[in-house]
């Protein structure tokens, strides 16, 4: 049994005219301490997977098992705190907010955590930044950063939680290759170091060559 | 905290104009609000020399029917209310007071000014609580005797003679000399029972049903006032029976009255006054100052989450309850509005503490700001600022709160 | 356009139905502010048809007996012949044109009221009621009174010298059918008194009102009242000498035997004071109107600003395709006044129940015309303030440049 299970999936969104399906019928099963990466064409629902994998939205049908737990029963609420513990996210876009700083930014998944102080967080971040080489810029705001910059400040925010699935959503599409190149080798250390399960949305062969395990979508079905 | 505090004024900086816009409505808001409550409660808080307003009664006026159904209304003559008023079980002393009126005064520069002249017993000391800065007050003897006695404030004794050091110096009041024989501080006419600026001894007008007398009643600490009414009234009964050989019947009005209802008006000798339509308007009129702000704070904050929708989104995937996002919100909004709201309570009292127009007995009678009406701005203003504020917030912080919180997060994540 | 205009509205109506909300708020307490304003000003009316600057007033006092300088009054020295003493006095100061002198209620600006009617002998049915005003013929000269028919003040005063009565005609009828003040001149009248006094009535004078802000509930009767009946005199000076007059004025001047004089003042100084309460209650009113107007610029201001933010590709895409800048100005002020339109309407149910209850609200006598008034002056005061909230936000848009705009999407 792997750490992420997907069993008979479906998604379908419906508006007064019409009804697409975005997923149909998907199995997937993941492994602890795997690099996974998820390819396929504009449209075919990689996103949509992802995002429920991550919680963020339901699928119609299936069951979604994390950790040993069936998600599709879970409260909002507690949809919530299971993310907080469990999941962290990397955007395309970055996603940063602009009107904090990186450090706050940073922080952001330890305050909806119960039970660290002010003190922990600061030295949590403060730990992650300087893992991932930013700690000269804890202070400055995201439109000060490069692209890379605020992609590795993301990265540092999804794990400044320590959770055991990242799941990055094309984490390479808003940067130049050099860049890129930058964010996957510190998608790999995390894998390597820590065991931490990523999953990877990516349009990029030669990066979806260098993970574990490649799944191909075209639409909405798993085709390899 | 801090955090919060900087993305509030990093969020400002990006959004210069609605973020003053924002600032400026709370502001303004809070600001004519505090107007509104200290200008309506400088009428019921006690302040010197009327600190007694909590445990005050007055009695001023006396309606009567006769057999053809004619009224007659109007004040008290001080033998109608020594009937009504004196010795009432459960208050403390009477004072019998007449109304406020113009003389012409002069003292030792011969030069003549209208002095603002209030005939009183030597009770009246008693029952307010002037601050005596030179002499003595008046005794009962004094007073019962008519002799020619005054107390004056300042202001006179610096108009008549120069200098408030006038003891045992004479003034002329309408012609006639009387003596100083007390210096009190000047205070606010808006004490309107207690103001004026030279007190008489005087020792009431002893006949006829109507005058010009006031009765101030001091209450004893803890007694009610329906039990000093139900004894007032016994005494319109007693009085009844006076009057039934003239043909005559008295039309009891619910007299006599706190601080509150006087402050609000009496509408004449021949009603008993209604203090729920007055509340009413101003009920009225204190909602709609919070509401027209609180629902134009609320379109501005519903425009300002716009912006941060993708914000909430990255916050929902990373653990934030619905619960969560809307609590933050409304935090971090009434941190805003206490902003917004403590310059607008710091406008509002200066304005208030130093605009007399506000103030009708004080354009009236000229007397000016004095500290007394600080004591206006204690504790209770405060929490009612703050209370305010955050009744502010709440309204107009709810809704988009709301709104946000039931955003879906993929789609929050991805808006623009 | 419109209707691609209103279907765009409707997408945003959660934001728009804040704005609407509010407006309809905002236009039922503007319509009672601007209703009473309205009438407060269609009130207004001089209290006489003269310039009262120039005419002082003071209250006639006497001595008490034990005061110095008291002598007794005997058979040559009484009352009447102190204040002749004190009247010739003022008279002969060199600013003063015409003196008299009245009861209580001679002068204006306060509240008394002496009602009395009066009818024809032997007609009592036929009554008119009056605020009877006693003074002696001077006053009407100093308050330069006139009649009806073009009789100057001094005939008036002539009139009154023989001993009529002047009556005017009142605003405000008890009864039905009540008889005009006209119809008793030149006529012997009873007025109620006991036993009733028979009085000639000379002519139809100006009225007296109390103050300022009052419809005139009775006719004023200016009854002549013998000198021992006097509270307070009335002086007119020398236009534009008020101030040389007080200067001039010794305290020995206002004084004559046992009377002395209190209070002087312009009779403008006494309306002020007088009416304080009315010019609170305006003062009031006016700033919550101009707070909820307020209120509603920024709220425009705010929104709108970020509609224009919100709308910068939409803007550019229409300028691509040729709008020019008025039509994006016309597009945003039309939004305004739609918003407006839809807040007029749906407060339409109230706003007749306001028309139409509105004087029994405010409890003021009301013009037929003051409600309707106060909803048109409202609307197009909301109006011009829309515009004004939505103008920064409109130039913005106007200001977008298609290329720069669009170059980011």
């Amino acid at each position: 049994m792997g750490i992420i299970t997907l069993n008979g999936i479906e998604k379908v969104y419906r508006t007064k005219e019409i009804e697409t399906t975005a997923l149909e019928n998907v199995n997937l099963d993941v492994n602890k301490g795997e690099f996974l990466s998820i390819m396929g064409p504009s449209g075919c629902g990689k996103s949509t997977l992802l995002n429920i994998i991550g919680l963020l939205d339901k699928p119609t049908k299936g069951c979604v098992t994390i950790l040993d737990r069936d998600c599709s029963q879970l409260s909002d609420r507690e949809l919530s705190h299971f993310r907080n513990a469990n999941l962290g996210f990397v955007f395309q876009s970055f996603h940063l907010i602009p009107t904090l700083d990186v450090a706050a930014n940073v922080e952001i998944p330890l305050l909806y955590r119960k039970g660290v102080s002010a003190r922990q967080r600061r030295e949590r971040v403060e730990q992650v930044l300087e893992r991932l080489e930013m700690s000269h810029r804890i202070h400055h705001l995201p439109t000060q950063l490069s692209g890379g910059q605020s992609q590795r400040v993301a990265i540092a925010r999804a794990i400044v939680g320590n959770p055991q699935i990242v799941l990055a959503d094309e984490p390479t599409g808003n940067l130049d290759s050099k860049m890129g190149a930058e964010v996957m080798s510190l998608l790999q250390r995390l894998n390597k170091e820590d065991g931490t399960t990523i999953i990877m949305v990516t349009h990029n062969e030669m990066q979806a060559q260098e993970t574990d395990r490649i799944v191909r979508f075209f639409d909405g079905r798993i085709i390899g | 905290m801090k955090q919060k505090i900087r993305q509030i004024i990093n969020d400002m900086r990006q959004q210069p104009l609605v973020g003053t816009v924002t600032f400026i409505a709370t502001v303004l808001s809070i600001f004519l609000f505090m107007v509104v409550v200290i200008t309506s409660r400088v009428k019921v808080v006690p302040f010197s020399p009327e600190s007694c307003r909590d445990r005050l009664l007055i009695g001023q006026y006396i309606h009567v029917k006769d057999e053809k159904g004619n009224d007659s209304s109007g004040s008290m003559s001080t033998l109608t209310a020594q009937k009504l008023y004196d010795g009432l079980k459960g208050v403390e002393c009477v004072s019998y007071s007449q109304y406020l009126e113009t003389m012409t005064a002069a003292g030792i520069e011969g030069k003549y000014f209208n002095a603002y002249c209030r005939p009183t017993d030597a009770e009246f000391f008693k029952v307010f609580d002037h601050k005596l800065i030179a002499g003595r007050y008046y005794t009962q003897e004094e007073a019962d005797a008519s002799l020619p006695v005054v107390v004056i404030n300042e202001r006179t004794a610096r108009k008549a003679f120069g200098t408030v050091d006038c003891l045992g110096r004479e003034i002329s009041l309408n012609h006639k000399k009387y003596n100083v024989v007390g210096v009190v501080s000047d205070h606010s006419f808006l004490a309107t029972t207690a103001c004026g600026d030279v007190f008489i001894a005087f020792g009431g007008d002893k006949e006829g049903l109507f005058g010009g007398t006031t009765a101030a009643l001091l209450v004893e600490e803890g007694v009610d006032f329906d039990s000093v009414r139900k004894q007032v009234k016994a005494r319109y009964a007693i009085l009844d029976t006076e009057l039934r050989p003239e043909g005559k019947k008295t039309v009891y009005h619910e007299a006599p009255f706190d601080q509150a209802t006087v402050s609000g008006g009496l509408r004449g000798s021949n009603t008993t006054p209604d203090t729920t339509s007055d509340s009413y308007v101003r009920y009225t009129l204190y909602a709609i100052l919070l509401l027209v702000p609180a629902i134009n704070l609320s379109s501005l904050l519903h425009s300002r989450m716009r912006k941060r929708i993708s914000e909430i989104g990255v916050r929902r995937a990373f653990g934030c309850t619905r619960l969560r996002v809307i609590t933050d919100i409304i935090w971090e909004n009434f941190l805003i509005t206490l902003v917004g709201g403590i310059v607008g309570v710091a406008l509002g009292i200066t304005f208030a503490l130093t605009y007399s127009g506000l103030y009708e007995d004080m354009e009236t009678y000229g007397s000016g700001i004095t500290p007394d009406i600080g004591s206006v701005i204690n504790f209770g203003t405060i929490l009612i600022a703050v209370g305010v504020c955050f009744i502010l917030n709440l309204i107009s912080a709810s809704l988009p709160a709301w709104q946000a919180s039931r955003l879906n997060p993929v789609e929050a994540i991805n808006a623009k | 356009m419109k209707r691609k205009l209103l279907k765009q509205m409707l997408n945003e109506w959660r934001s728009n139905i804040w704005i609407v909300i509010e407006l309809v708020i905002v236009l039922l307490v503007l319509q009672i502010i601007f209703g009473i304003m309205y009438s407060i000003y269609d009130m207004k009316q001089p209290v006489l048809d003269t310039d009262i600057d120039d005419i002082y007033v003071a209250d006639v006092n006497q001595l008490s007996e034990e005061s110095e300088g008291y002598v007794a009054y005997d058979s040559t020295h009484s009352a009447a012949t102190d204040l002749d003493m004190l009247i010739a006095k003022l008279r002969s100061n060199p600013y003063v044109e015409k003196i008299g002198y009245g009861t209580g209620n001679a002068i204006p600006y306060q509240y008394n009221f002496w009602g009395r009617t009066i009818s024809l002998p032997g007609d009592g049915k036929k009554s008119f009621h009056i605020n009877d005003r006693g003074m002696s013929p001077e006053m009407i000269e100093v308050f330069q009174i006139r009649g009806i028919k073009g009789e100057t003040p001094s005939q008036l005063a002539d009139m009154m010298r023989k001993g009529y009565i002047l009556l005017s005609e009142t605003e405000f009828s008890y009864e039905e059918n009540a008889p005009k003040a006209a119809e008793f001149v030149g006529k012997d009248v009873e007025m109620q008194d006991e036993p009733p006094v028979t009085y000639h009535v000379g002519a139809v004078a100006q009225p007296m009102r109390r103050s300022d802000y009052e419809p005139l509930y009775a006719g004023t009767c200016y009854e002549p009242i013998p000198v021992n009946y006097a509270k307070v005199i009335a002086l007119r000076v020398k236009p534009g000498t008020g101030h040389k007059f007080i200067e001039s004025l010794t305290i020995a001047d206002q004084q004559s035997g046992n009377l002395f004089l209190t209070n002087l003042s312009t009779l403008s100084d006494k309306r002020d004071i007088c009416q304080m309460d009315v010019v609170q209650a305006v003062r009031s009113i006016t700033a919550c109107a101009l707070f909820v107007l307020v209120m509603v610029f920024l709220g425009f201001l705010g929104t709108f600003w970020f509609r224009t933010q919100q709308r910068v590709p939409e803007i550019a895409i229409r300028k691509v395709n040729g709008a020019t800048n008025r039509d994006i100005y016309l597009r945003f002020f039309a939004e305004g006044m739609i918003l407006l339109a839809v807040a007029v309407v749906i407060t339409m149910p109230l706003t007749i129940w306001i028309v139409t209850n509105l004087a029994e609200i405010v409890e003021m006598p009301f013009d037929n015309n003051a409600e309707v008034a106060a909803v048109i002056i409202s609307v197009v005061v909301l109006a011009l303030l829309i515009i004004a909230g939505i103008y920064a936000p409109a130039r913005k848009a106007a200001a977008v440049n298609p290329a720069e705009a669009l170059k980011d999407m």
